[in-house]
């Protein structure tokens, strides 16, 4: 058995994610996931507009930065709370699993999620999600998504280690992510210098058909 | 979240059956014992049998769909179901009860009303999810509550229609209106949702329900002219059932989460 943290928490410096998706496709590469299952999701948020000046000139404010995003294994978990069948659940790690002999495939929690975790495997019928690569820490190792980070923006550590480091950011500093206090995430994120405020609506997630199953 | 259609007739039938029950327990408080009293609670009966297959319709594994009783100590949506089959099971025992003995029970009577109420209620609070916006607001149980008034009384005044020609349709008209203003009070908590898409669906169905009300009351005042009252009655039912429909479909396509 490795050194698995009581509590393990991703943080992703968004000043330095390239948006290149590797982690999204080693997630999928190491848990063999099929189309359009992402366990793990690289949101590019971007905006901005072109303004004229009063001297005829113009300017821009365009922005762009990228939010890897998975399950946050969340202290209050909102898909264990919501899920009729008891299958969603959070062991002693807090790492939140899905048992799928016992889902029925209701995508009740898809629904509640606000950062779209669970994923619904539709040649099953029932849901799938991030389990940290709990095989993975029991071995030593790392989770297959930070193993492959290529910059080293996603890490990972004890959420209550990372979460008294001011450096590594908080739980909802930056748009789109929603309030923190709906589900209490276990995971960080360093603002890029860009970023727009929680709330901020003069983004938008540039990428939909690469986060989501629409 | 391709498919509501399953949802929609789910929760339309069982809104549908209890608004029903509660016509006839009205009925039964003002006239003493209401005409063709099994007859109403076999069709509400079926009604949620029908709306609980329904409900496996979304299902990824529908064969192991009992599963959903397991958390019904933390969900809502466990409640729903279980509070479901609950007034199904009450409702059944009702009939029976009224088939064989001959007489109504209004002690049955109130216990398949409440227990229909609290599904109804379980099934709003499965749709207050603190992260959907689009749901989680007073809109939801007044506009679940519209429509059990609405198709409720609709279908109480069709099966007293057809039992016994009776005049209990001006219950049901009532229950109807009843449902119109909850509606209406559900326009005023509700978010906008799905914008200016969504516009020409409301639209197509005020009119269909302010001219399925229009119908409903006409064939009212036309009741001793069997032929003509059966034409706006049943024109006022498929104006009123499709407005429900489109109601109920731009509920689940309005769905809109907080967050990614």
């Amino acid at each position: 058995m490795g050194n698995v943290p009581k509590k393990p928490a991703f943080h992703l410096d968004t000043q330095i994610c390239t948006g290149c998706k590797t982690c999204m496709v080693a997630c999928k590469d190491k848990n063999d996931l099929g189309s359009g299952v992402r366990w793990r999701r690289v949101y590019e948020y971007s905006g901005g507009e072109w303004h004229s000046e009063p001297d005829g000139t113009f300017r821009q404010d365009v922005f762009a930065y990228y939010l890897s995003v998975s399950c946050n294994h969340c202290a209050e978990p909102i898909c264990v709370e919501v899920c009729p069948t008891a299958a969603m659940s959070q062991d002693e790690n807090g790492i939140v699993r899905v048992d799928q002999t016992k889902c029925v495939g209701c995508r009740y929690c898809e629904w509640a999620c606000p950062y779209g975790a669970p994923q619904y495997q539709s040649e099953r019928g029932i849901m799938s999600k991030c389990d940290f690569c709990k095989d993975e820490l029991e071995a030593g190792g790392v989770p297959a998504c930070v193993a492959a980070c290529p910059t080293r923006a996603l890490k990972f550590g004890e959420f209550e280690e990372v979460k008294s480091d001011p450096t590594l950011g908080s739980q909802d500093a930056t748009a789109p992510l929603p309030d923190h206090g709906l589900t209490e995430p276990r995971a960080l994120f360093k603002p890029h210098k860009r970023s727009r405020p929680r709330g901020s609506t003069v983004g938008y997630i540039a990428n939909p058909e690469e986060t989501s199953d629409v | 979240m391709s498919s509501y259609r399953s949802l929609v007739a789910f929760t339309l039938l069982v809104q549908s059956a209890l608004g029903s029950v509660w016509c006839l327990g009205v009925a039964q408080l003002l006239t003493g014992s209401a005409v063709y009293h099994e007859s109403h609670l076999f069709v509400a009966l079926l009604l949620v049998l029908v709306g609980l297959g329904f409900s496996t319709g979304h299902l990824g594994r529908p064969g192991v769909c009992f599963y959903a009783l397991r958390n019904v100590r933390h969900s809502w949506l466990s409640r729903e179901v279980a509070a479901t089959g609950v007034f199904a099971g009450v409702l059944a025992v009702t009939a029976l009860t009224s088939y064989l003995s001959g007489s109504s029970s209004g002690c049955l009577l109130l216990v398949a009303s409440v227990v229909g109420g609290l599904a109804l209620y379980a099934m709003t609070r499965a749709y207050r999810l603190r992260t959907v916006i689009s749901w989680n607001h007073a809109g939801t149980l007044l506009g679940f509550l519209g429509s059990a008034l609405i198709l409720g009384g609709l279908q109480f005044t069709l099966v007293s229609s057809v039992l016994a020609g009776s005049s209990d349709s001006v219950i049901g008209f009532l229950a109807a209106l009843a449902g119109v203003v909850f509606r209406v009070q559900a326009q005023g908590t509700s978010r906008p949702q799905m914008g200016n898409s969504g516009a020409p669906f409301a639209l197509s169905r005020l009119v269909l329900q302010s001219s399925g009300l229009l119908l409903w009351a006409v064939s009212l005042v036309l009741n001793s002219g069997i032929g003509l009252h059966w034409t706006f009655l049943s024109l006022a039912a498929a104006g009123l059932v499709a407005g429900e429909i489109i109601h109920r479909f731009l509920f689940y396509y309005g769905y809109h989460r907080v967050g990614l």
